[in-house]
């Protein structure tokens, strides 16, 4: 079953159909106000709803997707208050951080539609002061490769001759891994890359 | 019954008092040549343990220690590296050059081929230490040797630390590390190797201790490197609610699910799926990634393990061959 795309800002829309697309989902529909959604939800127990942008946007959508019981992903924008997430949550969603990754998404509608509730850690509200930069930006393929290389224990140049780099640059890409996931060491970036998906085990 | 005298005290015109004049005791002396044998004691401890101790230099002035395991094998804290792949040895006799072996990062432990030439200090014995015990930290500056008389405020049993590395002991010590001291060896009152120092998270000083780094240190020469057992598969966080708790007969509501299989790995070869929620794997429940990749360094590289995986509302046993990653 594809996905309804419900938001009722164009620019979300756009958005959201763009990735459910890249995710290989093809949109059955595309819904701008609350109201159509449950119209269109009605009697279709295996549809299920791709939503987004801020919370307070999402949520009349959210909601109609709750009292249908049908799976819902949500790309929020900004982080979510502990309390919106026990009164949105019922077990059918999925709720990813906005610019996600492809797969990141396909697996929040493949868990979301399995039944699963899902909320992404990079949306917990928390008063920890961390620099915008640093918030949750992804790591880029290049630091990834290189700090999965360098966790293995392998010294600075000998990552540099794998990759065919110097090992100034595989400073300059470890360095900025560290910064985005906020840790100092090479450790502690290993950890911190495996529970953010980020690195695979 | 023994009476008490105490030392002889002079008033500040400088006549000597005596408290008790039937008691004309030479007790300051014996304590005075008690302090002296004790003094001399403990640099006798210091001046031997300094002998399985050595400098590291990685450059740039960046010097920190590392202790003599054998003869020709040396082991530092590997986050002090900072991936460097060779360092100068700095001994009483002189300098040599070390090559990094193999780097143990959740451990914090690296292994340096360097022949020092000194005898090891490899514990046959791993020596009993309790909190509150006594123990020196040494390392060295350059070639002088550095020591810090600490105790071991707390000691526990094994733990794992947050970079998911099996320590044997918890071995928490009272003094602040100074940079030069990194990597240096953490003897008891009897001169006998305990840990090895390192600079822990919020400013501790952990001592990982001597099993764990016969541990690694036994791998790397048997091997010539570390293993890295892996699965290929990126993982997400998921809560369960309560059916699913039940339903998977799990007590804690937290698991994660695949959010993406590798090419050509061991996942990819067992049919691991995106959206797969990891139940189990030989038989040890998994709730989050960490837990995962300690699961999968224990287990035997190239025979199958069975994974119990939640797919679609059903669970599924897949069997996967662990294997270490392919190098380029």
């Amino acid at each position: 079953m594809n996905p309804i795309v419900a938001a009722a800002s164009f620019s979300v829309r756009g958005k959201l159909i763009q990735l459910a697309r890249e995710a290989r989902f093809d949109v059955q529909s595309v819904v701008e106000d609350p109201t159509s959604l449950a119209q269109l939800l009605a009697g279709r127990p295996g549809a299920w709803v791709v939503t987004g942008g801020p919370l307070s946007l999402a949520r009349p959508f959210l909601n109609k997707a709750r009292i249908a019981n049908v799976a819902a992903v949500a790309v929020l924008s900004e982080r979510t208050d502990p309390r919106d997430r026990a009164e949105l949550d019922y077990g059918r969603l999925a709720a990813i951080r906005a610019i996600p990754r492809v797969d990141a998404f396909h697996a929040a509608a493949t868990a979301s539609r399995a039944g699963f509730s899902v909320w992404d850690p990079d949306l917990n509200a928390s008063s920890e002061i961390t620099s915008p930069s640093t918030a949750a930006s992804p790591l880029s393929p290049r630091e990834r490769t290189v700090l999965e290389l360098a966790g293995s224990g392998l010294s600075t140049k000998t990552v540099a001759r794998q990759l065919g780099i110097s090992p100034n640059t595989v400073k300059f890409h470890l360095r900025s891994a560290f910064e985005k996931l906020n840790v100092n060491s090479r450790a502690e970036a290993v950890m911190a890359a495996i529970r953010r998906g980020e690195l695979s085990v | 019954m023994q009476r008490i005298t105490l030392p002889n005290w002079r008033v500040p015109d400088g006549r000597l008092r005596r408290h008790d004049k039937r008691h004309l005791s030479n007790t300051g002396v014996v304590l005075n040549s008690l302090l002296t044998e004790y003094a001399a004691a403990r640099r006798s401890l210091a001046e031997q343990a300094a002998l399985g101790v050595v400098g590291i230099d990685r450059g740039r002035g960046r010097r920190f220690s590392g202790i003599v395991w054998d003869s020709d094998t040396l082991v530092t804290a590997a986050e002090a590296l900072h991936g460097a792949d060779s360092v100068t040895v700095l001994t009483a006799n002189g300098a040599v050059t070390g090559d990094i072996l193999a780097c143990d990062l959740s451990v914090d432990v690296a292994v340096v081929k360097a022949k020092t030439g000194a005898p090891g200090v490899a514990a046959a014995q791993p020596a009993l230490l309790a909190s509150g015990d006594d123990v020196l930290i040494v390392g060295r500056r350059a070639a002088d040797p550095v020591v810090v008389w600490s105790h071991a405020e707390h000691v526990g049993p094994a733990w794992r630390s947050r970079s998911g590395g099996e320590l044997d002991r918890l071995i928490r010590l009272s003094s602040g590390l100074h940079p030069s001291l990194e990597g240096g060896g953490t003897f008891d009152l009897e001169g006998r190797l305990c840990a090895m120092a390192v600079r822990g998270p919020r400013h501790q000083t952990l001592g990982i201790p001597s099993e764990t780094i016969e541990r690694v240190v036994s791998t790397v020469l048997q091997h010539g490197r570390l293993p890295q057992p892996y699965l290929g598969v990126r993982l997400q966080p998921v809560r369960l609610d309560e059916a699913l708790m039940q339903q998977l007969v799990r007590p804690r509501s937290e698991a994660v699910i695949v959010v993406g299989v590798e090419a050509d790995s061991p996942a990819a070869d067992a049919g691991l799926f995106l959206g797969d929620l990891i139940d189990q794997i030989a038989g040890k429940t998994i709730e989050n990634a960490i837990d995962l990749k300690v699961a999968l360094s224990r287990l035997p590289l190239g025979s199958p393990v069975g994974v119990k995986v939640h797919r679609a509302g059903a669970s599924h046993d897949v069997t996967v061959i662990v294997r270490e990653r392919s190098r380029r």
